[in-house]
């Protein structure tokens, strides 16, 4: 195996860290809207079994917006 | 079928309730139970509200499963859990004050008391083990209807109709008088559950429904809690 330099090693750090920092943001943003939206769709599917109902899945998460970038 | 695509479906839900009687002594203050009553309702439908009363024995030869001066609804014991396995294999769902740790096991004691088989698992949602965490404060279903000032929307009276030991005497006697004090108590039980659980539910005072295990969870627990020994 070929020894890297030190131009080849600092840009795939680089590039190494950019994906991670991008990665991260959205993780941490995932958190946050999963953070909301999961406590609140268990509700409503909690809410529609006691009435009486098994709710149509597709429905529930177009209705919470959780398919809008899918 | 897709779990993410399979259209709504509606789920059958069964409003019950039991009475029973001390039996025998089994260990210091533990007396054994048998069921007197039991009636049920599917929720939304009040013409479904049925029941069944555990029927006095009847000595002549033949009679002992049926007897023809027992008035409707009057079975045997036997009768009155086959009808009722039959009632609750139809629910998906089945709801009840204190079900979880009253009824459902009483139930499935008569079946295995009787030979019969056991109740399956079933989901059950109970307005005093699913309710909200509180202290300090009464649950039952008496102070819960006039908490909450239920009624029912079709105007029929709604009571938790009060026994005292006069009455329940009576009533685990299996006179005449008594049944018909069974029969009244067993029923408005269940007919105003079902509305208490439709205001508890507005409020959001019930947690989801769990599913009950005819199995027991823990296996010792069955001895633990008893008493029994060894």
């Amino acid at each position: 195996m070929q020894q890297k330099d030190d131009i080849t090693l600092r840009r795939a750090a680089l590039l190494k860290a950019a994906r991670s920092a991008i990665r991260l943001r959205h993780s941490l943003a995932a958190d946050a809207e999963l953070n909301e939206v999961i406590p609140q769709l268990e509700r409503d599917f909690n809410a529609a079994i006691q009435r009486g109902m098994v709710p149509e899945v597709a429905v529930m998460l177009r209705a919470a917006n959780a398919l809008h970038d899918a | 079928m897709s779990a993410l695509t399979d259209a709504p479906r509606p789920l059958a839900i069964l409003d019950f309730d039991i009475e029973n009687r001390p039996l025998t002594y089994w260990v210091p203050d533990r007396p054994t139970a048998q069921i007197t009553s039991i009636a049920w309702m599917w929720v939304g439908q009040h013409d479904s509200l049925d029941c069944r009363l555990l029927a006095p024995p009847c000595y002549h030869k033949g009679h002992e499963e049926h007897c023809p001066d027992w008035p409707a609804g009057m079975v045997s014991e036997r009768q009155m859990l086959l009808d009722f396995a039959e009632v609750i294999g139809r629910a998906d769902i089945v709801t009840g004050h204190y079900i979880l740790r009253h009824d459902l096991p009483i139930v499935n004691g008569a079946m295995y008391d009787n030979a019969l088989p056991l109740l399956d698992d079933i989901r059950a949602s109970d307005t005093k083990l699913h309710m909200f965490t509180k202290a300090d404060l009464p649950a039952s279903q008496e102070h819960l209807l006039e908490l909450l000032g239920t009624t029912c929307p079709i105007g029929t009276t709604l009571e938790k109709f009060h026994m005292t030991q006069v009455k329940w005497r009576e009533a685990n006697k299996l006179t005449r008088a008594g049944v018909e004090l069974t029969r009244r108590r067993v029923m408005s039980d269940v007919h105003a559950h079902s509305h208490m659980r439709e205001d508890m539910l507005a409020r959001g005072w019930l947690s989801a429904p769990t599913i009950w295990r005819s199995g027991g969870d823990e296996v010792i627990e069955g001895r633990l809690t008893t008493g029994e020994q060894k």
